[in-house]
């Protein structure tokens, strides 16, 4: 049975079979046409002439716009992508280094703070290791009266830890103020330019003696004033105002409102004196800064009253009783200066001889010796026989220095030319 | 029929263009690929062995003129490369397959996705192989560096080939084509 091809499929076979040999053609034309021009470059580089060479100058010609034309676009691509990419990582950096810059902050900070913290704390711990038989101890500040009138602040240390009332605070070598108000895990510290703040204070240079206020209360500045000087010295400005000492004597458990002795508390602003309410005083300027304080050192110790010796008597005795007395005034070394006024040790005489039998006058004046000449030319005096030297009086002169011979006077004649 | 000559050409003038301005921009590691022969290939699995030789001995050519390294060796390579690239991973003739089919081959080509990348895994390979002959009969000792530039090359070039080969075919009209009966 045969089968009809539709005239469709006839045309569609016929039109592809001429297709695929037109294709051939084509590439054999191409193929011929590159071995002919290999077959020209290869002419070329073997004779190394350039007369078969205008085939590849021609593609050369054809080619070379194309390719600069497309280098250009891969260039343009390429810086693009390269910007892109460029600009991620210093975006990248950026925030990376933005990330490090905190970081480096932050830690200088720390640094600033710890530096600070390391700057006071060797400031404590020289006036701890000074004095640490005062039973001093550190404190932190943990709140403050932000009032204009009065100034005290907390501090995280109690009872507990051995604090009592009127304990001195100082803080860098000068004291702020004292304990008051004490709780088993704080107590509050009235400082000395709250007026309410009353301390025996001395002028160092002078000794005079004065009572230290403060003058918040007063003028709302943050100054001190010492009462009750003598009125026949001056004081000078700059003469440094410590504690004296001196203070009142509280018989509930003993405690004494004196503080330890020689703690600064400021200088003499000026010498001129002021008048309050018929009362003199000279202004002085605290040494501490009371708008930075944030540790401060408590001295714990307090002179405790205790009896004196044979203090029980009867009680028909009508004799001499002793009172009570605190114990001698401790003294405070703070920097470089060694505030100790009582009990000044006194140093351990060193046993002298006593002369066996005191000499009287007449003695000596009966054989006083007479001068002789030496052969040196000086004078030597003799005592008389049987005179001890080590027996009269005790001592020795110790022996002079021999003089030496003047020299010769230089010959100093200037020969004339 | 002009239409695949035309992409024909076009494919060919790309590969030659890229492989002359593009490559050092996606270089990896400082190793260029070899983007004319991955094209080759792909070309050789998608249009045959004439198309491979024509394209081939273009850009081999064009190589050779425009950007001499050495003479010959662009204008020689090339063809050579492709053509056994093509020889072993081409489509196969119907004659071919049929002798497999008589003998009872089961499997009788490699799926075209696969033997595209390996086309360019032979040639590349050949024309590194080339390369380091060469240069070591130059006098220079080669040295891990040299095979390790060489390996990156084939690998890149391979790779190139295979991912490029899915835009390119569809590009050629080649999943088009209906399956022979």
């Amino acid at each position: 049975m045969n089968v009809k091809t539709p005239k469709t499929e006839r045309k569609r076979s016929s039109s592809g079979k001429g297709r695929k040999v037109f294709r051939n053609v084509v590439l054999w034309i191409v193929v011929l046409l590159l071995l002919f021009f290999a077959g020209m470059h290869l002419l070329v580089l073997i004779n190394g002439t350039d007369d078969t060479a205008f085939p590849e100058r021609g593609v050369a010609r054809i080619l070379t716009p194309i390719q600069n034309g497309f280098q250009q676009v891969v260039n343009w691509v390429d810086n693009y992508f390269y910007t892109l990419k460029l600009r991620s990582r210093l975006e990248l950096e950026y925030n990376t280094l933005r990330q490090e810059n905190e970081q480096l902050t932050y830690q200088a900070m720390l640094t600033q703070e710890l530096e600070h913290k390391l700057s006071v704390y060797e400031n404590l711990y020289d006036d701890i290791s000074t004095n640490d038989s005062m039973n001093p101890i550190v404190a932190t500040v943990v709140g403050k009266d932000p009032g204009n009138y009065f100034s005290v602040f907390v501090i995280n240390k109690g009872s507990n830890d051995g604090i009592r009332d009127y304990m001195a605070v100082t803080v860098d070598n000068a004291m702020i103020g004292y304990t008051y108000n004490v709780k088993p895990n704080s107590a509050s510290v009235r400082t000395i330019i709250d007026s309410e703040a009353s301390i025996a204070g001395l002028i160092s240079s002078s000794r005079d003696q004065g009572t230290v206020r403060g003058t918040l209360g007063i003028n709302g500045e943050p100054l001190c004033r010492m009462y009750y000087l003598p009125e026949d010295h001056l004081p000078r400005p700059g003469d440094m105002v410590v504690t004296s000492g001196v203070g009142d004597l509280i018989n509930e458990g003993g405690i004494s409102k004196s503080f330890p002795k020689g703690i600064p508390l400021g200088t003499v602003r000026e010498s001129t004196r002021g008048m309050e309410s018929n009362k003199q005083y000279i202004v002085v300027e605290p040494m501490a800064d009371f708008q930075h304080i944030e540790y401060v050192i408590v001295w714990r110790y307090q002179a405790i009253a205790e009896n004196v010796e044979d203090r029980t008597s009867s009680g028909d005795d009508l004799g001499y009783v002793p009172l009570d007395t605190i114990v001698p005034v401790p003294t405070i070394q703070i920097g470089s200066d060694f505030y100790q006024l009582a009990p000044t040790p006194t140093p351990t005489p060193e046993p002298t001889l006593e002369p066996d039998a005191s000499p009287s006058p007449g003695d000596l004046m009966t054989d006083t010796p007479t001068p002789q000449l030496t052969p040196n030319g000086n004078l030597e005096y003799q005592l008389p026989s049987g005179v001890q030297t080590d027996n009269s009086f005790n001592f020795t002169l110790p022996p002079t220095a021999t003089p030496s011979p003047t020299p010769e006077p230089l010959d100093l004649t200037v020969e004339e030319d | 029929m002009l239409g695949k000559l035309i992409k024909f050409s076009v494919l060919t003038l790309l590969a030659y263009l890229l492989q002359v301005t593009t490559v050092d921009s996606i270089a990896l590691w400082g190793v260029a690929p070899n983007i004319a022969l991955a094209l080759i290939s792909i070309v050789t699995v998608a249009l045959g062995r004439k198309y491979t030789f024509v394209m081939s001995m273009v850009i081999g050519y064009c190589l050779e003129i425009m950007v001499p390294a050495l003479d010959y060796i662009n204008l020689i390579l090339y063809p050579v490369a492709a053509m056994l690239a093509a020889l072993a991973f081409s489509d196969k003739t119907e004659r071919k397959l049929e002798e497999e089919r008589t003998r009872g081959k089961k499997r009788l080509q490699l799926n075209a996705h696969l033997r595209a990348p390996l086309a360019a895994l032979l040639s590349i390979l050949l024309f590194e192989g080339i390369h380091m002959g060469y240069i070591s009969l130059s006098g220079v000792e080669l040295d891990s560096g040299h095979w390790r530039r060489a390996l990156i090359d084939v690998g890149y070039t391979t790779l190139l080939s295979a991912v490029l080969q899915f835009p390119i075919r569809w590009w050629l009209g080649t999943y088009k084509l209906k399956k022979a009966r």
